[in-house]
């Protein structure tokens, strides 16, 4: 069967075919609680986070313009209700630490994550990234798991390009610190 | 492999998180509930307000010419000496005007009582209809 785009769907539904969002929810939904998921770090939260998502683009696709994707305008949005979600679960705030650690000790870290197996590199790098906060750990997962650009994240988050990066970059070297705790005794004994 | 591979390759490792099986069926639950509170309203070309100043012109239009054709003088002579009013062929004008008039005319009273029974019915419902809603 032919696969139908994003913007065909959304006409469909704007012309009062309210069924045809179900392909919508359908593509998105695992991208979408991933990364709500990330952010919010509890499952039922993630799922009402990304359910309000669904609701607010519905409700809101009149006022979507086709010079971005619908893929990056949608993933604003659940960014968006996962950041305020978390900040009215508790009064944090988002904040970058200093990051403290060598271009050496990067290096060494790397390679001993490159030496683990499969399971035990999920494993740490799974506890390495619940060390970081919820921001650090999406803007993470949105450039190395969901593939997206660094513009796009920059449209997605509503931070400046230049700032993008600055974070990402931080958000990584903090993921490889906390690894180096985390992996500690391993890189002893490899030493 | 430059450091962005290689950090790519280990994301793309860990497990993907997956909502519940109901995910999708929750969300469509709620999206049907909008669109119950907020159905896609049908938006007509014409507006009803557009119709009746449709129907307003043409009914302004057939009284003017009704009574410009009235005030002429009678006979074919007459017509063919006045076939022109402020630059207009009026005869042009008339003919499918009159050819309407003796069509209407040749309607047998019992299909003229039907078609304004039909037409009674419909505006009683309309009413009706009005009535309900309010």
């Amino acid at each position: 069967m032919e696969k139908k785009t994003d913007e065909y769907y959304i006409r469909e539904i704007l012309k009062g075919d309210s069924g045809s969002f179900s392909q919508l929810v359908e593509r998105y939904s695992h991208l979408a609680f991933s990364l709500s998921m990330k952010i919010l770090n509890q499952r039922e939260d993630a799922e009402e986070a990304a359910q309000d998502a669904f609701i607010k683009a519905y409700n809101s696709l009149g006022s979507f313009q086709s010079s971005s994707t619908f893929k990056t305008w949608f993933f604003r949005i659940v960014y968006n209700t996962s950041i305020s979600k978390l900040r009215t679960r508790k009064n944090i705030e988002v904040k970058f630490e200093d990051v403290k650690i060598s271009d050496s000790e990067i290096q060494a870290t790397e390679n001993t994550i490159g030496q683990l197996n499969t399971e035990d590199r999920q494993r740490y790098i799974q506890i390495g990234l619940e060390r970081l906060e919820p921001e650090e750990q999406a803007l993470l997962k949105m450039y190395y798991y969901d593939d997206f650009s660094m513009d796009e994240i920059s449209i997605i988050t509503t931070l400046s390009l230049s700032n993008v990066k600055v974070k990402i970059h931080r958000s990584r070297k903090k993921l490889l610190q906390e690894l180096k705790f985390v992996l500690k005794d391993e890189i002893i004994s490899i030493l | 492999m430059s450091q962005k591979d290689l950090m790519k390759d280990w994301f793309k490792e860990l497990p993907s998180e997956q909502p519940s099986p109901d995910f999708k069926v929750k969300v469509m639950q709620r999206v049907m509930s909008e669109w119950t509170l907020n159905p896609v309203k049908y938006q007509p070309i014409i507006s009803r307000k557009g119709w009746w100043t449709i129907a307003l012109i043409a009914m302004l239009m057939t009284s003017i010419l009704l009574m410009v054709h009235s005030s002429l003088p009678v006979g074919t002579d007459s017509m063919s000496t006045a076939k022109t009013f402020y630059g207009l062929d009026l005869a042009k004008l008339f003919l499918p005007v009159s050819h309407l008039f003796e069509k209407l005319n040749s309607i047998s009273p019992a299909v003229a009582i039907g078609v304004l029974a039909i037409l009674a019915l419909w505006f009683f419902d309309q009413l009706f209809v009005k009535t309900v809603k309010r």
